[in-house]
C-alpha cells in the first residue's frame, strides 16, 4: 500500500504518494505534449508537475490533482500511438513543431490531435460542489517595510529592520518559515547548531524584534494598487516605504537525457520529504557541483545510507575537504558525466558517461539554486550575473540601487546561510534607513563588514560587478556534456536544450522570440527554470553576452493564486 | 542609407505591408523595416488571437470577410501554419436591447452579406453547454464563421519570409523622428543605425504613432487604450468557442494547449501610452466574472496577466492610407481599435497597391484619414473586451 504524503502548504494540499515497497516517486500527471509522466520536481506552487487542480466532467474542478485514482496502481497510462506520433514529428522537427508548415498539410488531423495531446487524461470523476464563494475582506496593511520570502535571508532582514523601530510585514508560501532550511537537520555554518533548530531561533529572534510574521501567504505581485497578498482569509494590499525581496530559489533540474522522470527531484523537495515527513529511501544519488551537494550527500548518507554523489567540474578547496570527509562516511563519488536516467515511469537508474550504472530510486539536484527571479523582476529590479555561481541574480541593489528596493539571500547571489543571514540584516538596516529610521553609520558599517567577511574575495567581486555582459565559459547544469536527446529545459511545455538550440541557430536570436517560438516557459514555472537555463546555455554553447539574452518579461501573479480567491473581494 | 520604403513597426500591420509591397515591386531588398523592439511586440503579441467577420458596419464586415480570406490563405504565402480555428463567436446576451440589436444585424447585414449568425434559447445553451452558469440569460447568438489562430504562427510566418525574401528587419532600433524637408517626408533618424532615407515611408506603429507622427506634424484621432488579459493553468480542452458576456464587454475561451484565456473591459481604462501594467480592480473584476459565469471555475488558477493596447480611433475604424495635405511620402496603417489580425492582412494588400501603384481599392476608401475631417465617420460599435 502507498503511503500517501500530505504536503499541506496554506491552501492547498499536495499530496504525494511515496510506495514503500518499490520507495518511488510515481507520476500523477502527464507533460504537455509527449504525455510522459510528471510528478512534483519541488515544492512550489509554480513546480512543472505540480497541477492542483483538474477540470472534471466537463464543469467540475477537482481541487486536488494528486489524489490516485485507483489506490496503488501507476497512473500513467502506457505510450499511445499518438503519443508515437507526436514523438515522431518531435524527432522530425524539434522546435515548435506545430508552426511549421509539414503539419499544414496534416492539419485536419491535428486539429484534433492537438487538443487530444494537449489535454489531460481523463480521471475518475469526483463529485465536487462548488460551493458559493464567501466574502474575504480586502485589507490595506500599514507598514514601513515588506518582506517578501521567510527564509533565512528574509527572517534576518525582517528581524534587523523591526529592532530599529520599523514596522515590519514578513510574508511566506509555506506554513512553516525558514525556507528549506526548516527541515535540514545538519549543523548550520553560523555556529555549532541544527539548521532546524538555529531557523527557530531567528523566527523568535524577529518576532521578538517587533516584525510580523505571516505564513501560508502569497505575494502575488506589484500592481497598480501597490504590493499584493493573499493570506487564507483576506486579501491585502500594502504600500510600503521599502521592500526586500528575498525569495530564495529551487536547484534546477539538471540537463541529462529524461531529466522529467519522476523521481528526480529538487535538493529542497528532497529535505522536505526525508526530513519532515520521515519518508526513507534507498539508493539516493545526489547531483551536483557545490558544497551544497556534498553536504547534503553526507546528510543522506547519515540518515538513510547507500547515497551516491555525482560531480562533474573539478571540486574548489572547501569542496575537497567536504568530499574526503563524504568518502570516509562510505558516500560512493564519481566524478563523471551522467549520459541519462533510466526507467520509463519512474527513475530507476542512471547511466554515467563512463559505461557505470547506478541503481537509484530518487535523485536530488543539489545544483546551485536557480533565483526566483519573478517577483524582484516584475517589480522593476535590474538583472545581473554572477560568474561564481554561475547563476543570474538581481543587480547589486542590496547596497544601493533602486531606492526603497532590496534583495537578500539567493536572488542578491549568495549560496550560503551565514553569507544570506548577514545580506538579510544589512538589507534590514538599508530598508529601514531609507524608510526614515535612525540607523547609524557605524551599524551599517558593521553590518557590511559582518556580511563582507562571510565571502571569498572571488564571490565579493562577483556580486559586486555587473557581469551580465559577459559570455558564460562554465555552466553547472549540463552534466551530460551533450545537446541532443530529451533532455528538458522545460519539463512542463517538453522543450528541450537541443530545440532551443536549433531555434536559436534558425534565427530566433533573443530570448523574447525563443520563448514564443518553443512555447519555452508558458507553463506554471514561468521561465523559473527553463529561460534562465536556456539563456545560460546559450551564451556558453554560441558565444554571445548575456545582456543580448537576458530573459522574458515576467508578469504577475507570481503565485497562481485562484479565481475564487481573487472573486471574493471588491477591490474599488 | 536610401531605401525605397521605410516601413516604422514590425507587427502584423507593417510586416503584412511590407510583404504586399514586396510581391508587388519584385525588389525587397528597396524595403526596409524598423522596430523599437523585437518583432511583433506591440499589440501584435499581446492579443487574445480572434477573428470575427460580423460588425455593426457593412464596411468593416466586408473588410474583415476579406481578410479571413488572407489569413487562411497565409500557409501558402508563408509556410507556416496560422492554427486557424474555426470554433466560432458565442455571444451570450443578458439584456433585451443587444439581444434585440443583433437579431436587426443579423437580418439587415450579416445575412445579405452570406455570414448569419444563428440564434440560442436559455434552454439550448444549457443542453449545448452544461459548464455555463444560465442564471439571467435571455439569449444567445453563434457566429460559426469567426474564430481563433496563433498570432505568434501568424507575425512569424510573415517574419520568416520577408527574411527569406531579403527585406531587411531590424529589431531594437526605436525611431526618433521622422524628417520632414521641403514638404516631403525624406526619412527618419533612427537610434543606433542614424538617418535612413526612404522616397515612401509607412508608420504602422500602433498605439505608439501619434507621437511619431507628431515629430512631422501630423495629428491622426487615435487614442491608445490599456486592455488587460491573463490566461490560467492548462485544463482539459473542452470548448473551442469564444464566449462573449455582451452586456459585461467580457469574453473567454480555452487556447488549443487548454489554457482558459480572457479579459473584461472596464470604463475607466487608462488613456496614453502608459506603462503596461496590471491593476487588482481588473483582475478581481475578472474573477468574479468567471466564478459567477464558468461553473467550479473558482478553483482554477491564473497563470499570468499582461497587458497591451487598443489603438482607438473616433468610429473603432483603422486609418489606412494618407491625407493629401501630409508631408509627401508619408502612410499610416493603424488604429484597429482592437482588431488588427482581423483587418491587417488584408489591409496590407491594399496599402501596399495604394503606396507602389497609387490605386485607391473602393474597400479601402473608407479607411483613408481624410474622412475625419470629412466626417464621414463609419458607424461602428462592436468592440469587444
Amino acid at each position: 500500500m502507498p503511503k500517501t504524503l500530505k504536503l499541506q502548504t496554506s491552501q492547498e494540499p499536495l499530496d504525494i504518494t511515496v510506495y514503500r515497497k518499490t520507495k518511488v516517486i510515481s507520476g500523477f500527471s502527464q507533460g504537455l505534449k509527449l504525455k510522459r509522466p510528471r510528478a512534483p520536481y519541488c515544492e512550489r506552487p509554480w513546480c512543472p508537475g505540480n497541477r492542483a487542480y483538474l477540470v472534471n466532467k466537463g464543469y467540475t474542478v477537482e481541487p486536488s490533482l494528486y489524489k490516485p485514482v485507483d489506490g496503488d496502481k501507476v497512473l500513467i497510462e502506457e505510450y499511445t500511438l499518438t503519443s508515437m506520433l507526436i514523438n515522431w514529428f518531435h524527432n522530425l522537427i524539434p522546435a515548435g513543431f506545430y508552426h511549421r508548415w509539414y503539419i499544414r498539410n496534416f492539419w485536419s488531423i491535428a486539429r484534433k490531435l492537438i487538443p487530444m495531446l494537449s489535454g489531460h487524461p481523463e480521471y475518475k470523476a469526483y463529485k465536487h460542489k462548488t460551493k458559493a464563494h464567501e466574502t474575504r475582506p480586502l485589507e490595506h496593511v500599514d507598514v514601513d517595510i515588506l518582506v517578501i520570502g521567510g527564509g533565512i535571508a528574509g527572517l534576518a532582514a525582517a528581524m534587523s529592520a523591526a529592532s530599529v523601530g520599523a514596522k515590519v510585514l514578513l510574508v511566506d508560501t509555506f506554513p512553516r518559515l525558514g525556507g528549506f532550511m526548516a527541515h535540514y537537520t545538519g549543523e548550520v555554518r553560523v555556529e555549532n547548531a541544527r539548521a532546524d533548530e538555529f531557523v527557530t531561533n531567528l523566527v523568535n529572534e524577529a518576532r521578538k524584534a517587533g516584525a510580523t510574521l505571516y505564513t501560508g501567504s502569497r505575494y502575488i505581485g506589484k500592481y497598480e494598487e501597490g504590493f499584493a497578498v493573499t493570506t487564507p482569509n483576506r486579501l491585502l494590499i500594502v504600500k510600503p516605504k521599502s521592500v526586500i525581496f528575498a525569495t530564495g530559489g529551487v536547484s534546477p533540474p539538471p540537463l541529462f537525457e529524461n531529466n522529467d522522470l519522476p523521481g528526480i527531484v529538487s535538493l529542497s523537495y528532497a529535505f522536505r520529504l526525508f526530513n519532515t515527513y520521515n519518508a526513507k529511501a534507498r539508493g539516493i544519488t545526489v547531483v551536483g557541483n557545490t558544497c551544497w551537494a556534498v553536504r547534503a550527500a553526507i546528510h543522506f548518507q547519515k540518515t538513510m545510507g547507500d547515497t551516491h554523489l555525482i560531480y562533474t567540474t573539478e571540486p574548489k578547496t572547501e569542496v575537497y575537504k567536504l568530499l574526503d570527509e563524504a568518502a570516509a562516511l562510505g558516500v560512493k563519488l564519481y566524478n563523471t558525466r551522467i549520459r541519462k536516467a533510466l526507467g520509463k515511469e519512474h527513475v530507476t537508474g542512471l547511466q554515467l558517461e563512463d559505461g557505470n550504472r547506478i541503481n537509484t530510486k530518487i535523485i536530488v539536484s543539489a545544483l546551485t539554486p536557480n533565483p526566483d527571479l519573478n517577483p524582484p523582476l516584475q517589480a522593476g529590479l535590474e538583472l545581473d550575473y554572477n560568474s561564481q555561481l554561475t547563476r543570474f541574480m538581481i543587480r547589486n541593489h542590496y547596497t544601493e540601487g533602486k531606492p526603497g528596493f532590496y534583495v537578500a539571500g539567493t536572488v542578491a547571489g549568495v549560496l550560503w546561510e551565514d553569507q544570506a543571514l548577514y545580506q538579510g540584516i544589512l538589507a534590514g538596516y538599508k530598508a529601514a534607513a531609507n524608510a526614515g529610521f535612525a540607523v547609524g553609520e557605524e551599524t551599517l558599517k558593521m553590518a557590511m563588514d559582518d556580511f563582507e567577511r562571510t565571502l571569498t574575495p572571488e564571490m565579493s567581486e562577483s556580486i559586486h560587478k555587473y557581469e551580465l555582459s559577459s559570455i558564460v565559459d562554465i555552466v553547472d547544469f549540463w552534466l551530460s556534456g551533450r545537446i541532443n536527446g530529451l533532455q528538458f529545459v522545460d519539463a512542463e511545455m517538453d522543450v528541450t536544450l537541443e530545440d532551443v538550440v536549433k531555434t536559436y541557430e534558425s534565427g530566433y536570436a533573443s530570448m523574447e522570440k525563443l520563448k514564443r517560438y518553443t512555447a519555452l516557459g508558458t507553463g506554471a514555472e514561468q521561465g523559473r527554470f527553463s529561460a534562465q537555463i536556456s539563456s545560460i546555455m546559450l551564451s556558453h554553447l554560441k558565444k554571445i553576452p548575456l545582456n543580448r539574452l537576458g530573459l522574458f518579461r515576467s508578469r504577475p501573479p507570481h503565485e497562481m493564486p485562484t479565481f475564487g480567491e481573487l472573486a471574493a473581494v471588491e477591490v474599488d | 542609407m536610401k531605401y525605397g520604403y521605410l516601413i516604422i513597426g514590425a507587427g502584423i500591420a507593417g510586416l503584412s505591408t511590407a510583404l504586399g509591397i514586396a510581391e508587388l515591386t519584385n525588389n525587397p531588398q528597396e524595403i526596409i523595416v524598423v522596430d523599437k523592439s523585437y518583432v511583433g511586440s506591440g499589440a501584435s503579441t499581446r492579443n487574445a488571437g480572434h477573428f470575427r467577420v460580423h460588425f455593426f458596419s457593412r464596411e468593416n464586415t466586408v473588410f474583415a470577410m476579406q481578410s479571413k480570406k488572407r489569413l487562411l490563405s497565409l500557409p501558402k504565402k508563408t509556410g507556416y501554419n496560422p492554427l486557424v480555428v474555426q470554433g466560432g463567436y458565442f455571444w451570450l446576451f443578458h439584456r433585451e436591447e443587444t439581444l434585440k440589436a443583433y437579431k436587426i444585424y443579423n437580418e439587415k447585414l450579416w445575412k445579405p452579406l452570406g455570414v448569419p449568425i444563428k440564434f440560442f434559447t436559455p434552454e439550448e445553451v444549457r443542453r449545448r453547454y452544461p459548464f455555463l452558469n444560465t442564471e439571467g440569460l435571455i439569449g444567445a447568438a453563434m457566429g460559426p464563421q469567426d474564430g481563433s489562430f496563433h498570432h505568434d504562427a501568424v507575425i512569424y510566418g510573415y517574419y520568416s519570409k520577408l527574411r527569406a525574401m531579403g527585406v531587411k528587419i531590424l529589431e531594437q532600433s526605436p525611431v526618433r523622428r521622422l524628417i520632414v524637408e521641403n514638404g516631403r517626408l525624406v526619412g527618419a533618424e533612427v537610434e543606433g543605425l542614424g538617418r535612413i532615407e526612404a522616397s515612401k515611408t509607412l508608420v504602422a506603429a500602433g498605439g505608439w504613432s501619434v507621437k511619431l507622427l507628431e515629430t512631422a506634424g501630423v495629428q491622426i484621432p487615435l487614442t491608445p487604450v490599456l486592455k488587460e488579459i491573463l490566461v490560467t493553468e492548462p485544463y482539459k480542452y473542452k470548448f473551442r468557442e469564444l464566449f462573449i458576456l455582451t452586456d459585461m464587454a467580457g469574453y473567454f475561451t480555452q487556447t488549443l494547449k487548454g489554457e482558459l484565456l480572457g479579459s473584461i473591459g472596464l470604463p475607466d481604462e487608462p488613456k496614453g501610452v502608459v506603462p503596461m501594467n496590471n491593476s487588482l480592480r481588473w483582475l478581481t473584476r475578472f474573477a468574479k466574472m468567471m466564478v459567477s459565469t464558468l461553473k467550479g471555475s473558482e478553483n482554477i488558477r491564473v497563470l499570468r496577466l499582461w497587458s497591451g493596447y487598443y489603438a482607438m480611433t473616433p468610429d473603432k475604424g483603422h486609418i489606412l492610407g494618407r491625407d493629401p495635405e501630409w508631408p509627401t511620402g508619408l502612410y499610416v496603417n493603424t488604429g484597429y481599435s482592437g482588431h488588427g489580425f482581423m483587418m491587417a492582412p488584408y489591409a496590407g494588400e491594399l496599402l501596399a497597391k495604394y503606396m507602389v501603384e497609387g490605386k485607391i481599392h473602393d474597400h479601402m476608401k473608407p479607411f483613408l484619414p481624410t474622412r475625419f475631417k470629412e466626417g464621414k465617420l463609419i458607424k461602428e460599435g462592436l468592440v469587444i473586451g
